[in-house]
């Protein structure tokens, strides 16, 4: 039967595998029935942003889009005064055992915890945990296996790594405007939702056609500049808008960013990779007029503060209460 | 061109011919002719090559050593090689399609009369001496190509047996042409033939030869009519094969432009709600396919008329809706007209019928009945017919039907149309003419679908997630083994119910039919357990997202890695407040408070409080860690230093265990002697 880390160990396989073809693996995957909320699309979308932000594989976004393996790696924890690192990246039915018979040749002590990343999606795969005594440990192993070990929290690089809202903005092509307000609907931060809007435009908006959902556009004055990820394009409202949609809850260590205006994939990976598991779904009360939330787990200030540097925005300082855990 | 003469130069000729990287991916079939031959070999290289098989390898020969003995110990020497090079039997297998490729001469005589007759000696219905063993030389030339080459020099499909196996696998590399089977896309295209939904095979082969004309060759014309002289065995091989192609057909087809377009076929989805309040919900479907980039694409009818939304449902099926993203109701779009929606290079295809076969559609993952293009007669099946056929239909149905009746409903059906089931139907009596879709099939054939490969191209599955086996057309009496254990199915067509403790590595499914047909296939699997997991990724991110390939120098994340790329120091803050020490004395600041130093990377963070302070490791590299002998200028810093690790030793509480108490111990005595 397949198991949660089936789904790995057939990238490892494959290398790199189309996400069309993704979607009939995910079915052939999946029992009857296992899954009855969703359609084979969004669910397999959703997958692929999970193994990326997991750190097991890169997600690359297009027509077609890519999902490729990434080479194993222990990535280290941002936990002050423990030497704990997540295995990421390539994995196949054997390399728990490979790693444990290679640590006792190699008389390196560690304690290993295996678990689940991720409350629902089954295909999700496993977090293997190991704990060593020192980081030269983590070296010396990773060396021997042959796989690669980060000395710095890997959460913390790629924070650092990943471009902020400046370089975004530098990046974008900017063209003669074009758009015509009658075929877009408008980016409206406060909701966190492309709406059809009447109002007076700010001088610089968001908004996607409305023939063409994938078809993003930053429009600031008499310019126009099309959006390739379009997680950045929201944010970039965001941030323009002076909106803080994220909040932390520093005392907790969570960080909750809502479902509808998820992070660019970098920033995702960075905050996953303080625990390693996947976020959580935290259900609030739509009726009450509340949003959902992606909930990210063991979010040190500091890290918190780098992503919320890069977005161009401060996180709002909040206590998160989470009741349960809900399936998506 | 040289000419060949020895076997080995006619085995690695035809190697190269056949097996190469131009065929990764793709099926080859060992389509060997007298022309061919000429081809490969020069002026008389059908009768050099004969020769050259006759005589074998050198290193062979031996007095009274048949040839398929040597072909056989061709085999055990290159197994005992490990392998090496190309297979040594191939231009053996070479002969043996020769021979049936010469069946066309003389239609009426039997394959071995043919076989004996190239070898120079007297026809006879007698096989060779082992010729009955070649199976497992077919059955390792299959295993090479697709497993040890992974597919990259081509695959070898040698499961299609017919009715004899030892002859069938000869004939199977035959009964299409190259050109044939290059041009059968265009034939599928021309004839709308679906891949998921095959027809009949009788009603295959009337298709074929009614869109064959100019695409496929005038023997096989004259084999599909029955005209002429004509071996119905190598017919029924034909048409299987035809079959086969249909069914790994991708829907792309070139048109005279030199373009290439997609096709795809819409089905009719029924799903009845209530028998009782006789409701029924009517959707059109559509097969996914991984060429489909989006789960939503936007489609306009051929008179630009009307938008729909192909969109992603469940289990590998889409569902068209209308633009505003409601399901399109499939009984107001009248079934007796064709529709053809189209986006770029995909077509949609609604073919036009006045009856529609349905079938349960577990068969085909997908809930409800789903419409298909022939009839099980074993099973369950629904029948819909327009008004002007229904009475025709009806009167067939009450002879041929049992339980058959008609279904009365209010909704879900075009104005006119009338549904019927029944729970099986008598095969002998034949449907009305008109009607090809009513068409049942007298051929058994095993599928191997679904599942996941290890490589793309390749045969091999991986353990946890192995194909589904399915048999069509099974029919009473029929014995079925699987890895040699005898499994007991209905009639009809069926799904196997295999357990994964079943499943070996290789496996062989059989079905033996009561009139002593047999049928096999096989398929083998790989344990996650013997993959490598250090193999190396290829693909990487720029740090504004976009793909990278691993090997470039920009700065690039790959997974959890940043590649050339140094982020500064980090320092967590501890729970209460803390002293940081580097490894030269006097490097020490006190956070919250102090700046975090940008010029040396702390090695310990002792935590605040009045006895057994917390002594946390905050260093990275073991290596770079040690204290070094060369105290900072400032003197106050350094008496500090010295202080906290040395005169209050005893009320810290160092690291017990690993390296990391050879190291506190090592900053101990250089505290005492700074």
């Amino acid at each position: 039967m397949p198991n949660e880390d089936s789904m790995l160990y057939i990238l490892t396989a494959r290398g790199r595998v189309r996400v069309p073809l993704l979607r009939d693996i995910v079915f052939q995957l999946s029992p009857d029935g296992e899954n009855d909320t969703e359609t084979d699309g969004l669910r397999t979308y959703k997958l692929c942003r999970l193994l990326d932000m997991l750190g097991h594989s890169e997600h690359h976004r297009g027509r077609p889009g890519w999902l490729s393996i990434v080479s194993a790696h222990f990535a280290k924890l941002p936990i002050l005064g423990k030497e704990k690192y997540v295995v990421t990246g390539a994995r196949t039915a054997s390399t728990l055992s490979d790693i444990r018979s290679e640590a006792k040749a190699s008389n390196i002590r560690l304690t290993f915890s295996d678990s689940i990343s991720s409350t629902y999606e089954p295909l999700s795969p496993r977090r293997i945990m190991l704990e060593f005594e020192s980081p030269g440990d983590a070296q010396a192993l990773a060396q021997r296996l042959g796989v690669g070990a980060s000395l710095m929290p890997a959460s913390w690089s790629l924070a650092c790594f990943s471009q902020g809202l400046s370089e975004f903005e530098g990046g974008l092509e900017w063209h003669p405007r074009n758009v015509s307000l009658n075929g877009v609907q408008i980016y409206d931060p406060s909701k966190l939702a492309f709406v059809n809007s009447d109002a007076p435009l700010d001088s610089s908006f968001l908004c996607r056609s409305v023939v063409d959902h994938s078809l993003i556009m930053i429009v600031k004055k008499n310019e126009e500049a099309r959006v390739a990820d379009h997680d950045w394009g929201r944010h970039w409202a965001l941030s323009n808008a002076g909106i803080a949609a994220i909040h932390h809850d520093l005392r907790k260590r969570y960080l909750a960013v809502p479902v509808v205006a998820p992070l660019p994939r970098l920033l995702a990976r960075a905050l996953c990779l303080c625990s390693g598991i996947a976020p959580f779904l935290l259900h609030e009360e739509r009726h009450r007029g509340f949003r959902d939330y992606f909930i990210f787990s063991e979010i040190p200030q500091e890290i918190a503060d780098k992503v919320a540097e890069k977005l161009g925005i401060s996180f709002l300082p909040k206590a998160i209460t989470i009741p349960n855990l809900v399936k998506s | 061109m040289d000419t060949l003469t020895t076997y080995s130069d006619w085995n690695t000729a035809i190697s190269r011919r056949f097996f190469n990287e131009a065929n990764a991916g793709k099926k080859v079939f060992l389509c060997i002719e007298g022309g061919l031959l000429d081809q490969i070999g020069g002026t008389n290289g059908k009768s050099n090559f004969v020769e050259a098989v006759k005589t074998g390898p050198d290193n062979l020969s031996r007095p009274g050593r048949t040839m398929c003995a040597k072909a056989l110990r061709a085999f055990v020497e290159w197994r005992d090689g490990g392998f090496d090079g190309v297979p040594p039997f191939l231009a053996y297998l070479s002969l043996f399609v020769l021979a049936a490729s010469e069946e066309g001469q003389h239609e009426q005589q039997g394959y071995y009369k043919h076989l004996h007759r190239l070898l120079g000696e007297e026809p006879t219905n007698l096989y060779p001496p082992g010729f009955t063993r070649m199976g497992v030389l077919w059955e390792e030339l299959e295993k090479w190509a697709n497993e040890t080459q992974g597919g990259n020099l081509g695959l070898v499909c040698c499961d299609f047996a017919g009715a004899w196996p030892h002859v069938g696998r000869p004939r199977a590399q035959i009964v299409l042409t190259e050109r044939e089977r290059n041009k059968l896309r265009e034939l599928f295209a021309a004839a709308e033939l679906d891949p998921s939904a095959p027809p009949a095979a009788e009603e295959m082969a009337q298709i074929c030869r009614r869109f064959g004309s100019g695409r496929l060759e005038a023997r096989t014309m004259r084999k599909l009519a029955r005209e002429g002289a004509f071996n119905e065995e190598m017919r029924l091989l034909t048409v299987e094969a035809l079959l086969d192609e249909l069914r790994s057909w991708d829907g792309v087809a070139s048109t005279p432009e030199g373009s290439s377009i997609e096709y795809h076929t819409l089905r009719i989805n029924l799903r009845i709600r209530s028998l009782l309040a006789g409701s029924i919900d009517s959707y059109i479907a559509v097969r996914d396919c991984d060429s489909f980039l989006d789960t939503s694409i936007l489609v306009r009818d051929s008179n630009g008329q009307s938008d729909y939304n192909v969109k992603s449902a469940k289990e590998g099926w889409l569902i068209l809706q209308s633009k505003d993203g409601k399901n399109i109701d499939g009984s107001s779009i009248p079934w007796t007209n064709s529709l053809r929606l189209e986006s770029d290079n995909l077509i949609f295809r609604f073919p036009a019928r006045s009856v529609r076969v349905f079938r349960k559609g577990e068969f085909d993952h997908i809930e409800g009945l789903i419409e298909v293009n022939r009839l099980d007669p074993y099973r369950e099946f629904y029948v819909a017919a327009a008004q002007d056929c229904a009475q025709e239909i009806d009167d067939w149905g009450k002879q041929a039907g049992r339980q058959w009746r008609q279904i009365n409903f209010r909704s879900g059906l075009p104005a006119g149309w009338r549904l019927f089931r029944a729970d099986s139907a008598d095969a002998t009596i034949s449907a009305p003419g008109d009607f090809p879709v009513l068409n049942t099939d007298s051929l058994v054939r095993i599928l191997i679908q679904g599942g996941v490969k290890v490589e793309a191209l390749g045969r091999r599955y991986f353990d946890f997630a192995p194909p589904t086996i399915r048999i069509e057309g099974l029919v009473p009496g029929a014995i079925i083994s699987f890895n040699n254990t005898l499994h007991s199915a209905e009639t009809g067509d069926i799904t196997l119910d295999l357990k994964l403790s079943e499943i070996a590595l290789s496996n062989h499914i059989k079905v033996l039919l009561s009139n002593g047909e047999e049928r096999s296939a096989s398929f083998q699997t790989l344990s996650a357990q013997n993959l490598d997991w250090r193999r190396k990724g290829q693909w990487a991110t720029a740090a504004n997202g976009t793909q990278l390939e691993i090997l470039d120098e920009r700065p690039r994340a790959f997974g959890a890695t940043i590649l050339s790329f140094d982020a500064p120091a980090i320092t967590l803050a501890p729970a209460r407040p803390a002293d940081m020490l580097g490894p030269r004395p006097g490097q020490l600041v006190t956070i919250p408070g102090d700046e975090l130093p940008t010029d040396w990377t702390p090695v310990w963070l002792i935590e605040h409080g009045r006895s057994n302070r917390k002594v946390i490791f905050c260093g990275s590299n073991l290596d770079q860690c040690a204290p070094l002998n060369e105290p900072i200028s400032n003197r106050k810093k350094v008496k500090d230093w010295k202080r906290l690790l040395w005169n209050d030793r005893m009320r810290l509480n160092g690291p017990t265990r690993g390296p990391l108490v050879a190291l506190w111990r090592q900053f101990k005595e250089a505290a005492e002697h700074a």
